[in-house]
C-alpha cells in the first residue's frame, strides 16, 4: 500500500509544493531562490517519472532489441534543456541577489521593499 | 519565393551577435537594415497569408515527433506589430548613449525570441523561449544599475520563474495524458478523449502561468515595477508594454482555442477582464509618477483586450485583437514621449512638468494624438477597437461598466492635458530632440490616427474581416465623446482628485511573498471553478 503511494510522481508534486511554500512564506531572499530550485527539482523528477514502468530498459544500447518495453526518451531530452535553463536562471538570480545585498544591506524582502519605497 | 520562417528568429539574433563582435561607428546601420528587412518580410506574409495557415518543418520528421513553425493570421498580425515596434525603437535610440553593443545584442535577441513565440507550435518550446526572454528582459530592466532597479528586476525575474514553474507542471500533465506536446496534435486529440476531466488540472496550471505573464487582475503587481522602472531606457518600457505583455494574451488566445472543445471559460475570463480593467485605471489615477501612470494603464487596457477576446460575438473577438494592435502602438508612443519629458524636465513627477506647448509644439501634438487614441476618441485607433469590443452589448450592467472604464481612462489622462496646457513655471527653454526621434514619434502618431481613420482598410487587408465602422459613423460619436470627457473631468476635479481613497490606493504595494500567495490562490480558485462547472 505505502509502496504504491511513494512513487516518483507523488514525491515530485510534494517537492514542488514545498518549493511553493518556500517562495510564499520565507522572507529571506536567499531562501526564496532555494525554494525555486526545489520547485525545479520537483518538476524534473515529475517529467522523468511520468509514463514509466518498472521493467523498461533505457532507450539506448543493444538491449533495446529484445526488451519488452523501452522508457520514453522525450521527457529525458526535454529535462536536459530544463536543467540548463534552471541552472542559468538560478545563477542570474544569485548574481542579482549579491548586487542587491550590496546596495540595500539586507536579505529580507520586506526591508528591501521599504528601502525601495524611500528611494522614489 | 517565400522567405523562410526561421529568418524571423535567426536574423535578429545573428545581427545582434555580429554587432556585438564587430566594433565600428557605422555598424548600427546594419541593425536598421535588418529591421527594415524583417518588416518587409512581415508585410509580405500579412498580404499573402489570407485565411489559411502555413507550416514549416524544422527537421525532416512529421509533426507529432518533429518540430515546426506555423504562421496564421493571428500570428502574422502579432509579428507585424512586433517588427514595426522594434524598427521604431532601434531608429529612435540610434544616437542615445545607452545604445552600446551589449544593449543591441540583448534587444535584438529579445525581438528574435518574441518572433519565435508567435511562430512556435510546441508547448515546451514556448516554455523555453519565455524563460530565456524573461532573463533578457530582467537584464534590460536593470540596465542602468541604480538601486531601485535591482529590486524591480529581481521581483520581475523571480515572480515570472515561479509562474513558469506552474506552466511547466501543466505541460507535464499534458504530456502524461497525450504523449505529445505540439498544439496541432493535442487539439486534434482532445475530441477523442474519453474522460475530459483529466484536462482540468493541466489547464489550471497553464492558465495560472499565462495569466501572470498577461498581468490579469490579482497577478499584475510585478508589472508596474517592471514597466515603470526608472532605470530602464524608455525604449525598453515601450517594448515591454507594447508587445511583450501581449505574448501572454496571445498564448491565452491559443490555449482557449486549443481547449475550446473541452473547456469553456468564457464567463470566467469576462469577469477577470472587467476586474482587471477597473482596477487598472483606479490604480493609475492614484499615481503621480509619469511612467507608473502609463504602466498601470497597460493593466487596464489588458483587461479591455481580455473582455474583447472572451466576448460572445465574432466582432468582440476581432475588437480584442485589433486593440492589441492599437494599444501596442499608442502605449509605446506614450512611453517614448514620457522618456523625452523625463529627460527635459529632469523629474518623473507629472505635476512638475508644465508648459509643454510653449516648449515644443511637435511633442505636444504627438502627445495629444496618443491621449486621444487611448481615451477612444472618434477617428483614432482606440476608438475603433473599443467600438468593436463593446459591440452588440445588450446587458445593462455591462453597458454601464464600459462607460465607467472609459470615463476612468479619460479622467486619469487629465494630468497629461495639464502637462501640455498649463503655464510654464520658469522661462521655457527649447527642447532638444534628435531628428530621428522626431521622425519616429511622428510616424507612430500617424499610425495611431490611420488605425482609426482608415480602420476599415486595415481590417480588410490585415485581418480579412468584413466588419466596417467608417469615418462618418465614427464622427457621429464625437458629441458623446466630448460630453463624457466633460463629465469625467468634473468628477475627477471635484470628487476624486484629493480623495482619501486614491491616497489609500497609492499606498498599496504587494510584497514578494504576497505576489506568490496571489499566484497560488489564483491557481486554486481556477481549479475549484473548473471542477465545479465542469
Amino acid at each position: 500500500m505505502i509502496k504504491e503511494i511513494i512513487n516518483g510522481e507523488n514525491i515530485s508534486i510534494i517537492l514542488f509544493f514545498i518549493g511553493v511554500y518556500g517562495v510564499c512564506a520565507r522572507r529571506n531572499i536567499f531562501k526564496t531562490i532555494m525554494g525555486l530550485s526545489i520547485m525545479q527539482a520537483g518538476l524534473i523528477l515529475f517529467f522523468l517519472s511520468i509514463n514509466t514502468s518498472e521493467n523498461a530498459v533505457p532507450p539506448i544500447g543493444p538491449e533495446i532489441m529484445n526488451a519488452i518495453s523501452v522508457s520514453d526518451p522525450v521527457p529525458q531530452a526535454l529535462m536536459i534543456t530544463a536543467v540548463v535553463v534552471g541552472i542559468s536562471t538560478t545563477a542570474v538570480s544569485l548574481t542579482m541577489f549579491i548586487s542587491l545585498y550590496h546596495k540595500y544591506g539586507t536579505t529580507n524582502w520586506n526591508k528591501v521593499k521599504k528601502k525601495r519605497g524611500e528611494l522614489d | 519565393m517565400t522567405p523562410h520562417l526561421l529568418l524571423f528568429i535567426m536574423l535578429p539574433i545573428l545581427t545582434g551577435l555580429l554587432l556585438y563582435i564587430i566594433k565600428h561607428p557605422m555598424i548600427k546601420a546594419i541593425a536598421v537594415i535588418t529591421e527594415v528587412v524583417l518588416l518587409t518580410m512581415t508585410f509580405w506574409y500579412v498580404l499573402t497569408i489570407g485565411e489559411h495557415s502555413m507550416m514549416t518543418l524544422l527537421v525532416n520528421v512529421p509533426l507529432p515527433f518533429g518540430m515546426a513553425l506555423r504562421i496564421d493570421r493571428l500570428s502574422a498580425t502579432m509579428l507585424l506589430l512586433n517588427n514595426f515596434l522594434f524598427l521604431c525603437m532601434i531608429v529612435y535610440s540610434l544616437k542615445r548613449p545607452y545604445m552600446n553593443r551589449l544593449f543591441i545584442f540583448l534587444f535584438l535577441s529579445l525581438q528574435g525570441m518574441i518572433n519565435a513565440l508567435f511562430l512556435s507550435t510546441d508547448f515546451f518550446n514556448v516554455y523555453i523561449l519565455i524563460e530565456v526572454a524573461t532573463i533578457a528582459v530582467s537584464i534590460l530592466i536593470m540596465y542602468k544599475k541604480d538601486s531601485q532597479s535591482m529590486y524591480d528586476g529581481m521581483i520581475y525575474l523571480l515572480v515570472n520563474m515561479v509562474a513558469m514553474g506552474f506552466f511547466l507542471l501543466g505541460i507535464g500533465y499534458l504530456y502524461k495524458t497525450f504523449g505529445v506536446l505540439d498544439f496541432v496534435t493535442i487539439e486534434n486529440l482532445i475530441p477523442h478523449l474519453e474522460n475530459k476531466r483529466v484536462l482540468v488540472l493541466p489547464f489550471s496550471f497553464l492558465i495560472t502561468g499565462l495569466s501572470l505573464k498577461a498581468a490579469l487582475m490579482p497577478l499584475f503587481s510585478w508589472l508596474p515595477k517592471a514597466h515603470g522602472t526608472a532605470s530602464a531606457p524608455a525604449v525598453v518600457s515601450a517594448i515591454l508594454s507594447g508587445i511583450f505583455v501581449k505574448v501572454g494574451i496571445y498564448l491565452l488566445i491559443r490555449m482557449i482555442g486549443i481547449f475550446s472543445f473541452a473547456i469553456d471559460l468564457q464567463d470566467f475570463f469576462l469577469f477577470l477582464g472587467f476586474l482587471t480593467a477597473l482596477s487598472g485605471f483606479m490604480f493609475a489615477m492614484a499615481q503621480s509618477d509619469i511612467k507608473l501612470i502609463l504602466a498601470y494603464h497597460t493593466v487596464s487596457q489588458i483587461g479591455l483586450i481580455l473582455i474583447g477576446i472572451s466576448g460572445i460575438r465574432d466582432q468582440n473577438n476581432f475588437g480584442g485583437i485589433y486593440h492589441i494592435l492599437s494599444h501596442g502602438v499608442f502605449k509605446s508612443l506614450f512611453f517614448l514621449v514620457s522618456g523625452i519629458l523625463v529627460q527635459h524636465y529632469k523629474t518623473r513627477k507629472i505635476k512638475n512638468m508644465t508648459g509643454l506647448w510653449q516648449t515644443s509644439k511637435h511633442v505636444s501634438i504627438v502627445l495629444i494624438f496618443s491621449i486621444l487614441s487611448i481615451t477612444g476618441a472618434p477617428l483614432f485607433s482606440g476608438g475603433y477597437s473599443k467600438y468593436f469590443i463593446s459591440y452588440g452589448n445588450e446587458s445593462e450592467l455591462l453597458k454601464w461598466l464600459f462607460v465607467v472604464i472609459n470615463a476612468g481612462t479619460m479622467a486619469s489622462f487629465i494630468k497629461f492635458f495639464r502637462v501640455i496646457f498649463t503655464k510654464p513655471l520658469e522661462q521655457a527653454h527649447k527642447m532638444q530632440i534628435d531628428i530621428n526621434q522626431k521622425i519616429v514619434i511622428s510616424i507612430m502618431a500617424a499610425v495611431c490616427f490611420l488605425l482609426g481613420f482608415a480602420g476599415d482598410l486595415v481590417t480588410k487587408v490585415v485581418h480579412h474581416q468584413p466588419y466596417t465602422y467608417d469615418a462618418v459613423s465614427q464622427l457621429s460619436k464625437l458629441p458623446i465623446y466630448l460630453f463624457s470627457y466633460l463629465i469625467s473631468y468634473l468628477v475627477f476635479r471635484f470628487i476624486l482628485e484629493n480623495s482619501k481613497a486614491l491616497k489609500f490606493l497609492k499606498g498599496i504595494e504587494l510584497s514578494f511573498n504576497s505576489i506568490n500567495l496571489a499566484i497560488v490562490s489564483f491557481f486554486f480558485v481556477t481549479l475549484a471553478y473548473l471542477t465545479i462547472t465542469f
